[in-house]
């Protein structure tokens, strides 16, 4: 196995009496697109929201980069991790460019690295230059979720977390994000990790997947291992309501 | 805030301080005295006769007139505010002093030199509470007394509010002279014309007031005494009578003394309310008559009266703008600090939320008056109290903005590793500027409204013409304030309204 970029050793969450994570264990592989799949409330998004130190575990020992979710200094840390989420996110009182290009200026990126930068990546994503000066509510879903991955992988990230950013767009347009987000895995050095409810998706777009349910991980195996030899009758049920 | 809003601010802010100082050093001669009156027409006309007869001694007079009433006055007084007033004896021994039993004068001075004022010598004429009929009515009555209205079961006696409600009203009267009538109230200000007018038979009057000369009518004898005296007297701080500098201006006050006697008075009145002759010529004419000032030494008639109108607007309209530029000002200031201090602790801007709310619930003119212990009368108390008033729509919408911003806007802020600092600067603020506008826009707007009010405390503005109009029931002076005051809200709305929308467009462009 490659060596992990990120390890849950006995990471458990809980809101108030509910428990959301319970002693999780898992290393996600460095260079691969892991899919976190579960049902809503399966814990999922909690996961993913740990490794950025969004939220922080109630007891265990989560490691990113081989080193422990700093405690101090933690936009630092953050700057590292690309970040996109349903339905985008944008900033919606600026432009499309300001919200790509932001966090590069913040940090003090030149001006000629940001705009080659920023131009790279509106190729990448196929969003032509003259949306730069638009606000976000002039785009289409689409293309807003396209700026939402630009301005995620800006600072050239080592690790991208994507948080179900495809569910809020039509099946069509879906699939156009399909095609940019492959195109994106091989041009870009990037490990991801994506939450997903969407058997589908995850095995489009994903090297392996992690299957939770209601706190608990499953199986955690390459893609066609779960679909080939699914763990648990649930995990199956899962495969096959997906094919 | 852009870098250009922010020019903007501090050009106005620095317009703003000069004028202030500008203004405060003007009023800051060396020798002078401070006449305060009350917002009532005889307040007035007594208040400028002695304003005309210092003058004509050499004495530089500046004239806190039109003072919001007795507490204002009595504190403004005590402050040092001011130096003299005109008070009146049953007033300070009932509302002043609580007094429950009627004293002699000179028991009454005693108890005053205890607070630290000294009474003066009475002008001669007694205003007290009367009951007024018309002519024929007293000719019906044997000896023109109150007592003699027992009989006559079919006269419509209606009372102003006050006077029904008073111990010294119609409780006390009725009982004291047996009378058993169905009363009514009625706006003091009506009910001399309802009287003339045939429409009511007898009301409450204040024995000098003018319209009964207007109106001829004639009040009835009060032949068992119930009615305090309220005999008008110059008050002045004992301090102040006591210093040897002040010697000269005293004799010239004491030439008052005994003087105007109530028909004298009511003239004077008369003049005002029924000629339309404004109080400073009717005073003018009396100094001149009386011989208290040599003719020639005092200033002439102004010829041109549009002009005086024109520049006193211009003066009151600077001095509002102070006033409401001035706390709007800090209100913004201090309304940002307080509600970035809070947004993001919940206990706390829930207390800074009630503690503005409550400090709106404070009647405007109970709140200039809270002020004058503290801070006297004028012109900063009146900016403190707007301020006061301005925090709460600022604070209201800037908290309420900053805490229901869209929550994945904050977690992906956050994720992009910004620092609190730049979530605050880049999407936080921004995202609240519409509110966080709306709020000063409403803020300004109660201002301007507000900031009338302040001429009560004799901090100026286009609120002196509405209060001196009010006291005189002069429509034109009133609204030469109102008129411009309504105008200067409606155009802050419209300017704030331009600059909301400039602010929401500046989201449309890149840096």
């Amino acid at each position: 196995m490659v060596t992990p970029i990120i390890t849950f050793t006995n990471v458990s969450k809980r809101y108030g009496d509910s428990v959301v994570l319970s002693e999780i264990d898992l290393e996600i592989p460095n260079g691969q697109t892991t899919v976190i799949v579960g049902q809503s409330g399966s814990g999922k998004t909690t996961l993913l929201r740990m490794v950025n130190g969004l939220i922080k575990p109630d007891s265990g020992r989560l490691e990113v980069f081989g080193d422990l979710v700093p405690e101090d200094n933690i936009e630092n840390f953050r700057r590292k991790i690309g970040y996109a989420v349903q339905g985008a996110g944008l900033f919606p009182h600026v432009s499309v460019k300001e919200n790509i290009v932001l966090i590069a200026r913040l940090v003090g990126w030149s001006r000629e690295d940001i705009d080659e930068r920023f131009e790279m990546l509106m190729r990448q994503m196929e969003l032509p230059l003259d949306l730069s000066d638009r606000i976000p509510n002039e785009l289409s879903g689409g293309q807003q979720q396209r700026v939402g991955l630009c301005r995620a992988l800006m600072l050239k990230p080592k690790l991208l977390l994507l948080d179900e950013p495809f569910s809020a767009v039509d099946p069509l347009t879906r699939l156009e994000l399909y095609e940019v987000v492959e195109k994106l895995i091989s041009n870009e050095a990037v490990s991801i990790v994506m939450v997903s409810h969407d058997l589908g998706e995850a095995k489009r777009l994903g090297d392996r997947m992690v299957v939770l349910q209601n706190g608990i991980i499953l199986q955690n195996d390459l893609i066609s291992n779960v679909i080939g030899n699914p763990a648990t009758p649930y995990v199956e049920r899962l495969v096959q309501s997906a094919t | 805030m852009s870098k250009g809003w922010f020019k903007v601010r501090l050009k106005l802010l620095a317009l703003i301080l000069t004028t202030f100082f500008i203004f405060s050093g003007l009023s800051a001669t060396e020798r002078s005295i401070t006449i305060g009156s009350k917002n009532f027409g005889e307040n007035f006309l007594l208040a400028e006769i002695l304003a005309l007869m210092l003058e004509s001694e050499g004495l530089s007079v500046d004239r806190a007139f039109g003072l919001g009433g007795t507490l204002i006055c009595y504190e403004a007084l005590r402050n040092e505010e001011i130096d003299l007033y005109f008070e009146y004896t049953g007033t300070l021994s009932r509302a002043v002093l609580n007094l429950e039993e009627v004293v002699s004068e000179e028991s009454l001075a005693e108890q005053l030199l205890t607070e630290g004022l000294f009474m003066m010598p009475r002008l001669g004429f007694n205003n007290t509470y009367a009951i007024a009929v018309r002519r024929e009515t007293a000719n019906l009555l044997k000896g023109k007394t109150i007592g003699a209205l027992g009989g006559q079961e079919d006269l419509k006696v209606v009372f102003s509010h006050e006077f029904l409600e008073r111990p010294d009203g119609w409780n006390g009267l009725s009982r004291r002279y047996g009378l058993s009538f169905s009363v009514s109230g009625i706006e003091h200000g009506l009910a001399y014309r309802a009287l003339a007018d045939g429409v009511i038979d007898v009301t409450d009057a204040y024995s000098t007031d003018g319209e009964l000369e207007r109106y001829d009518l004639v009040l009835l004898n009060d032949s068992l005494s119930f009615f305090p005296t309220y005999f008008a007297v110059p008050l002045v701080r004992a301090s102040w009578a006591s210093d040897k500098e002040n010697a000269s201006i005293l004799r010239v006050i004491e030439k008052l003394s005994g003087e105007i006697d109530d028909a004298t008075m009511r003239s004077l009145n008369a003049q005002v309310v029924s000629e339309g002759i404004t109080y400073q010529r009717v005073a003018r004419a009396f100094v001149l008559q009386k011989g208290f000032v040599a003719d020639g030494v005092i200033e002439a008639e102004k010829e041109s009266v549009l002009r005086d109108i024109l520049s006193d607007l211009g003066r009151n309209l600077i001095r509002h703008l102070e006033l409401t530029g001035l706390a709007l000002f800090f209100g913004t200031f201090f309304g940002l600090a307080i509600s970035l201090f809070a947004y993001d602790k919940a206990g706390i801007s829930k207390i800074v939320l009630s503690l503005c709310g409550l400090l709106q619930t404070i009647p405007s003119l109970a709140l200039l008056a809270i002020m004058i212990p503290i801070f006297g009368i004028g012109f900063l108390p009146a900016v403190i109290a707007l301020f006061l008033y301005s925090l709460l729509p600022i604070v209201r919408n800037t908290l309420t903005a900053l805490t229901t911003i869209d929550p994945v806007l904050i977690s992906v802020s956050d994720a992009l590793g910004m620092t609190k600092w730049q979530q605050l600067r880049l999407v936080k603020l921004p995202l609240s500027a519409p509110a966080i506008f709306a709020g000063i826009r409403t803020a300004a707007v109660i201002s301007i409204g507000t900031a009338t009010l302040a001429a009560f405390i004799g901090a100026g503005g286009l609120g002196d013409p509405i209060v001196v109009g009010l006291s005189l029931s002069d429509m034109n002076l009133i609204l030469q304030g109102a008129i411009p005051a309504a105008l200067l809200a409606l155009l802050t709305e419209y300017c704030f309204g331009k600059a909301e929308s400039a602010v929401s467009s500046r989201y449309r462009k890149v840096s």
